[in-house]
């Protein structure tokens, strides 16, 4: 399984280095503020986004998933770092390394499990904004093993697991629904909502 | 580089906020009167802030912020930029949108009121 695994990594990783153009490209994509940012910059505007107040408290009930998904996706890595310690793939194997080199564990991969856990949350109540934040949580992915600071597993399970918190948060809010109900109508009275 | 990350939070929100108001009709909480403005100022704002972000690791090599910081960091930023948009919003639109009346629940009420209005509709008026 990790000999598989780190092929994988060599093979992706061995595309770097070679045009430029992408390099650049895979590194912007790859850092650990773009999409996550960009993710909950689409986050704000679906909050006040809606035709009718219908829609929108749907919007609204999206983002407060995913928000929560986002917390509990953190908290999903650290407890698995806790659990567990693997090196990053440039101190084990001959790497294109494109990136700084961080020094924490490389499985799973954090900034995955929260881009896909925020992803997965929308997508499960609106497929159109959802779909396009899967698109670039996916881009995510591939770019941290491209640039060499993950090995093809840990981004799989950060996703998994990102997308399983979603899953978890979203039933549960949708049981809890009367709640959020009452404090939906709260920030309504103070027109947040 | 946390100033920088907020900063660069709390320009790129604003111009997210104004582009979302301007097209749902929340004339209220929009800094402009006509649409294709917000989403001329989203273009100015988020834009380069995105930018900036994109090209993060090549300003700050090995620079990383710390995950509670950034969450920290990132919703100081979101909050400000917030409540930036509310005040901003209500003193540029107070003389434009006074006659109107925000009778609405939520946001319904700020497609015709600012937000200061509407607070003080419900809490001083309604007495």
């Amino acid at each position: 399984m990790i000999a598989i695994d780190e092929n994988i990594f060599l093979w992706i990783n061995g595309l770097a280095g070679k045009i430029p153009v992408i390099d650049w490209l895979f590194k912007g994509i790859a850092n650990d503020y773009l999409i996550i940012v960009g993710s909950c910059l689409v986050m704000l505007a679906l909050w006040v986004w809606g035709s009718d107040a219908y829609q929108r408290d749907k919007n609204q009930k999206a983002v407060i998933c995913a928000s929560i998904s986002l917390g509990l996706a953190q908290g999903f890595v650290s407890t698995c770092n806790a659990f567990c310690f693997r090196p990053r793939p440039f101190t084990e194997l001959p790497t294109n390394l494109l990136f700084y080199q961080p020094s924490d564990s490389s499985f799973p991969s954090n900034s995955v499990a929260i881009v896909f856990a925020i992803a997965f949350a929308m997508f499960l109540a609106n497929r159109k904004v959802g779909g396009f934040l899967l698109l670039f949580a996916c881009l995510h992915a591939f770019s941290r093993v491209y640039v060499g600071v993950h090995y093809p597993f840990d981004v799989l399970v950060g996703a998994a697991g990102g997308m399983l918190i979603a899953f978890l948060v979203t039933r549960i809010i949708k049981a809890l629904e009367k709640w959020v109900n009452i404090v939906m109508s709260l920030a309504r009275k103070l027109y947040l909502a | 580089m946390a100033f920088e990350y907020f900063y660069l939070v709390l320009i790129a929100s604003v111009g997210v906020i104004q582009a979302a108001v301007a097209y749902n009709g929340f004339r209220g909480i929009s800094f402009f009167s006509y649409k294709v403005s917000a989403y001329l100022f989203m273009l100015v704002t988020t834009s380069p802030a995105m930018a900036r972000f994109f090209t993060w690791n090549e300003r700050n090599d090995t620079g990383v912020i710390e995950g509670r910081e950034q969450f920290f960091l990132f919703m100081l930023a979101i909050v400000a930029a917030i409540g930036f948009t509310l005040v901003l919003s209500s003193l540029l639109k107070h003389w434009s949108l006074r006659k109107n009346n925000g009778e609405f629940d939520g946001f319904e009420a700020l497609k015709e009121v600012t937000f200061f209005q509407a607070l003080r509709h419900r809490f001083i008026k309604r007495q």
